[in-house]
């Protein structure tokens, strides 16, 4: 199988693993270093879920790479075959290499990688419907969809907290979802004017459309309420 | 893809036998808590016989350490209808697991 330029990986300033690496529809057969890069060997972290990430290693042995910079190393054998998701930390477990700008790998195969908050903003004009977020995958692993509250705040008001970031099941597929509640991972989070929440834990949904709900209290006493929709949807195999 | 439990009691070495059918092994998930020995298999054709697995005339143990990934796409398991993972070796001896572990063992 012949590699091509599939997407790309960033270990961020200040950290040493990328995000991680949806392989489900494909193969990583090779990276291209970036061009500033701390550290000189690479190593791996797999899961089957995406959410439990575990230390790679091949008879025993981490599996491990020397990687300089701006240089294209070749997976030899394949040896994530089988593996659906992947990160790539700089250094080792023991001996991590902090990167100290961000280090972005072109992925060389068939990959795509999980950008969580890629094209998953709505605007907010005003309260009330914002719109419809696009379709998220059903996985374990989820998503962040992000609301962008700004142009409803007046000079100087901030949003101090966010009351919910719900969802609810509105159809039309005829699927319900029991618990929807428990799709929220972790809790919503306030940056600027932007309010995020990681929707997840999805196993056996064939498709579904929810309602998301959000209200939040701003520093003037404030307490808009807003609503959108999210299709979520299984991944194609 | 598939993410099948092999459960190794305390005080044993032998897992419980599971049948993969057609899948293709690509891996194991290594319980935190397991206690240090190499991983050996046991295979079977029709679910009641076992025999150790061999390879080059050398019985198959594979490197494992606790909480990782141990890849096992090397590994030749075309034409297993059913499992059994063991702690240590036969050849080297088995190890009893200290705590009741569970083997991840992932297929496509």
């Amino acid at each position: 199988m012949n590699g091509q330029n599939v997407g790309q990986a960033t270990i961020p300033a200040g950290a040493s693993v990328t995000a991680s690496i949806d392989l489900t529809n494909g193969a990583l057969l090779g990276l291209i270093m970036p061009p500033a890069f701390t550290g000189t060997q690479l190593t791996f972290l797999a899961s089957n879920d995406g959410l439990d990430f575990r230390d790679f290693e091949i008879h025993g042995n981490a599996y491990t790479e020397t990687a300089g910079v701006n240089e294209w190393i070749v997976f030899t054998d394949n040896p994530f075959y089988g593996v659906p998701y992947l990160k790539i930390r700089s250094g080792t477990l023991n001996s991590p290499s902090v990167q100290q700008f961000d280090a972005t790998f072109q992925l060389i195969g068939t990959v795509q990688t999980v950008e969580p908050n890629a094209r998953r903003t709505l605007i907010a004009d005003a309260p009330g419907y914002i719109g419809a977020w696009p379709s998220m995958q059903a996985t374990k692993e989820g998503d962040t969809i992000t609301a962008d509250l700004t142009d409803c705040l007046d000079v100087g008001e901030t949003i101090s907290s966010i009351a919910y970031f719900v969802l609810s099941v509105v159809g039309p597929y005829g699927v319900t979802d029991p618990s929807p509640d428990i799709r929220a991972l972790g809790t919503a989070s306030i940056s600027g004017g932007l309010v995020s929440q990681r929707f997840g834990n999805w196993q056996a949904i064939p498709k579904i459309l929810y309602r998301v709900d959000i209200q939040v209290a701003t520093s003037t006493g404030n307490s808009p309420e807003f609503f959108g929709y999210l299709p979520v949807v299984m991944q194609p195999s | 893809m598939a993410n099948i439990p092999f459960v190794i009691q305390a005080g044993q070495s032998l897992s419980n036998a599971v049948s993969i059918g057609a899948s293709q092994v690509v891996g194991v998930i290594i319980d935190p808590n397991w206690t240090a020995a190499g991983l050996s298999v046991l295979a079977s054709a029709n679910g009641v016989d076992f025999f150790s697995v061999q390879r080059s005339g050398n019985e198959l143990v594979e490197p494992v350490n606790a909480n990782k990934w141990a890849d096992l796409s090397k590994c030749d398991f075309s034409g297993i209808a059913s499992l059994k993972l063991q702690s240590g070796s036969l050849t080297n001896g088995l190890v009893n697991q200290t705590q009741t572990v569970t083997l991840g063992l992932i297929t496509t």
